[in-house]
């Protein structure tokens, strides 16, 4: 649960940038550099090389690595373990919060595309997105094997249409390619703290289309943000460097927090 | 950036990609919130599995509809999807930060990393986490107050459940032995005709949370039914906060306590749900046969009482009763059959 929620925020972090100010290229290069290596360190380095092996009899999650660290019944149970497993129900407790927010977030991101086609929907828009998702807390009981067969396909047609749109991008400016430098995004952290707080926050605020106004900059800026995603409707996992999702759903269905 | 004839299929294809990930954390929710009652965190609730063949396909109606009412709250609250972004991120790198805490000690158990090469591990991640976490709390009131809020009730919740259940323990009068009760059943029989405990025929089983006291179910049925069936099994269901699945070979321990008295120590792991039909397969196996139409099944139930006594505080003690009021009770939960089933009620004070 914790890396599927990664890739849910994409990386609409400039339009935040944008609005604390992104002026020359090796700054928006800079800013791409640190969120894919930020990304990449936590998603693929942290939770998919190191703490996914640290699994319980192939049962992932805070409360199974919770289990390992401190094992109930164990003689040796000190005061630190009961702290530690305060931390662990903190972080399995803090989970719902964001697990009943991403369900809320990505319907209605998803339905509030349709304003880009019909702008008289907007009205409509919050009755439809809670109709979906009492469509999809209603077949819950039904069993989600159907979803998960879907998963597969629409994954790799929205991972293969964005590398596409992606590398289409990219040939128009392959300068956008120094970002895959980790010495962009450490310049761009020693250089502009204040604004790099800001924009590993936007990290995780995941952010959508409608903002063709403000992205009608050119340019490398209107690369980088079309490579990063903005513009187009919101999805999990936009970045196709992302590893993320595909990783995370076998395990899917015994996914846990 | 993409041809406008493309809008339409665009949009279907991004809702059907959000629905998708939505479902990856409903079924997270799930799967996070058994392990949570397997492992005496989160009051007992319904859990179906809803697929023969997938072990993890489960089901929670209950938290099913709690998630239902949160989701569309929020929409109607916030409104749009802008506004629901800023409650968005300070719950998940909360908790990415309380893995790495966790981690560092798991490392070491597991892999016998030294404490330096756990430490540096958890603090590359850790910093970068506290940045990213640092950076979400920029919105703390704008939205990020939900998650927090929310975190901070369920936590409140886990860790009443978790510690009631400790004191309930220690509050429960102490039971008789087991050999101290048949010892005591076995001079019964020796009794003369008028003086001598009726066996009635058939199978009694007590569900007994203690695999060694005498279940207060069976101490009652006696003293007031004077009652005692031929063949009485004990059984208590444990579920190993350790691992996630017990062997089926492992699932029962079968002891014979003469008098016709057994006792079934049964074993689930924390991503198994405890079922009856497994235990009297596992049983079977081991020469105990149990005929679960042919059986009455002894339910103890614990109805608390709020007192001085020391334990928790006050207000903690009210939420656990009342948790537990609401909490599943144990017919249902290990699927006994539900006209089999004789509850028998016992007071308790915490």
């Amino acid at each position: 649960m914790v890396y599927g929620d990664i890739g849910t925020s994409v990386l609409y972090a400039f339009k935040e940038c944008l609005e604390h100010g992104l002026h020359t290229d090796r700054e928006i290069i800079g800013v791409l550099s640190l969120i894919i290596w930020s990304l990449f360190t936590l998603v693929s380095v942290k939770y998919l090389a190191i703490v996914m092996r640290a699994d319980n009899q192939g049962e992932g999650g805070i409360l199974a690595l919770l289990s390992l660290a401190f094992p109930q019944d164990a003689k040796t149970r000190g005061l630190a373990a009961g702290g530690m497993i305060a931390v662990g129900i903190a972080g399995a407790s803090l989970l719902y919060g964001d697990g009943v927010i991403t369900p809320a977030i990505s319907v209605l991101s998803a339905v509030e595309g349709l304003k880009l086609a019909t702008a008289g929907i907007k009205p409509f828009i919050v009755p439809l997105t809670l109709g979906i998702l009492a469509g999809l807390f209603a077949v819950q009981s039904k069993g989600t094997g159907a979803i998960g067969k879907w998963f597969g396909g629409v994954m790799l047609l929205w991972f293969s249409l964005l590398a596409v749109l992606g590398v289409m991008h990219i040939a128009d400016h392959p300068s956008v390619l120094w970002a895959l430098s980790p010495y962009e995004g450490l310049h761009y952290l020693t250089h502009h703290g204040k604004a790099a707080l800001i924009v590993m926050g936007s990290v995780f605020f995941p952010r959508r289309h409608g903002r063709r106004g403000a992205l009608r900059g050119h340019g490398p800026f209107r690369t980088a943000a079309h490579l990063a995603g903005v513009d187009f409707p919101r999805l999990p996992g936009a970045d196709p460097k992302l590893p993320r999702a595909g990783r995370a759903r076998p395990r899917q269905p015994r996914g846990t927090g | 950036m993409a041809p406008s004839w493309a809008l339409y299929p665009l949009i279907a294809l991004a809702t059907a990609a959000t629905i998708i990930a939505s479902q990856a954390l409903i079924s997270g929710a799930f799967s996070l919130t058994m392990q949570g009652i397997q492992m005496g965190y989160v009051p007992r609730m319904e859990i179906r599995h809803t697929s023969q063949d997938e072990h993890g396909q489960i089901y929670i109606p209950k938290l099913n509809f709690i998630l239902f009412i949160g989701c569309s709250a929020l929409v109607i609250g916030f409104g749009s999807a802008s506004a629901l972004a800023s409650a968005y991120g300070i719950a998940v790198t909360l908790t990415m930060l309380a893995t790495t805490a966790i981690f560092f000690f798991a490392a070491q158990r597991l892999w016998q990393w030294s404490p330096l090469r756990a430490g540096l591990t958890c603090a590359l991640f850790g910093s970068i986490e506290a940045v990213f976490f640092a950076a979400n709390s920029l919105k703390i009131f704008s939205g990020g107050w939900f998650p927090l809020v929310a975190g901070a009730f369920i936590f409140l919740v886990m860790m009443t459940w978790k510690d009631g259940r400790t004191v309930l323990r220690q509050s429960l009068p102490p039971g008789l032995p087991l050999d101290d009760f048949i010892a005591s059943i076995s001079m019964a029989g020796t009794l003369d005709e008028h003086h001598k405990l009726h066996r009635s025929q058939g199978t009694a089983v007590f569900l007994a949370g203690n695999p060694n006291g005498t279940p207060n179910a069976l101490i009652k049925n006696i003293k007031h039914n004077q009652i005692l069936h031929r063949q009485n099994i004990l059984l208590t269901i444990i579920t190993d906060p350790n691992r996630a699945y017990v062997p089926a070979a492992e699932r029962a321990e079968v002891s014979d306590r003469t008098e016709g008295f057994f006792r079934i120590v049964a074993s689930f792991g924390f991503m198994e749900t405890p079922h009856i039909d497994e235990v009297i397969r596992a049983a079977g196996e081991q020469g105990l046969a149990i005929h679960r139409d042919k059986t009455t099944f002894f339910v103890g139930k614990e109805r608390l009482v709020v007192t001085d006594k020391p334990g928790m505080a006050k207000w903690r003690e009210h939420l656990f009763t009342l948790l537990s009021k609401h909490s599943e009770n144990a017919a249902d939960f290990f699927h006994l059959p539900p006209d089999r089933v004789y509850e028998v009620s016992q007071v308790v004070e915490i």
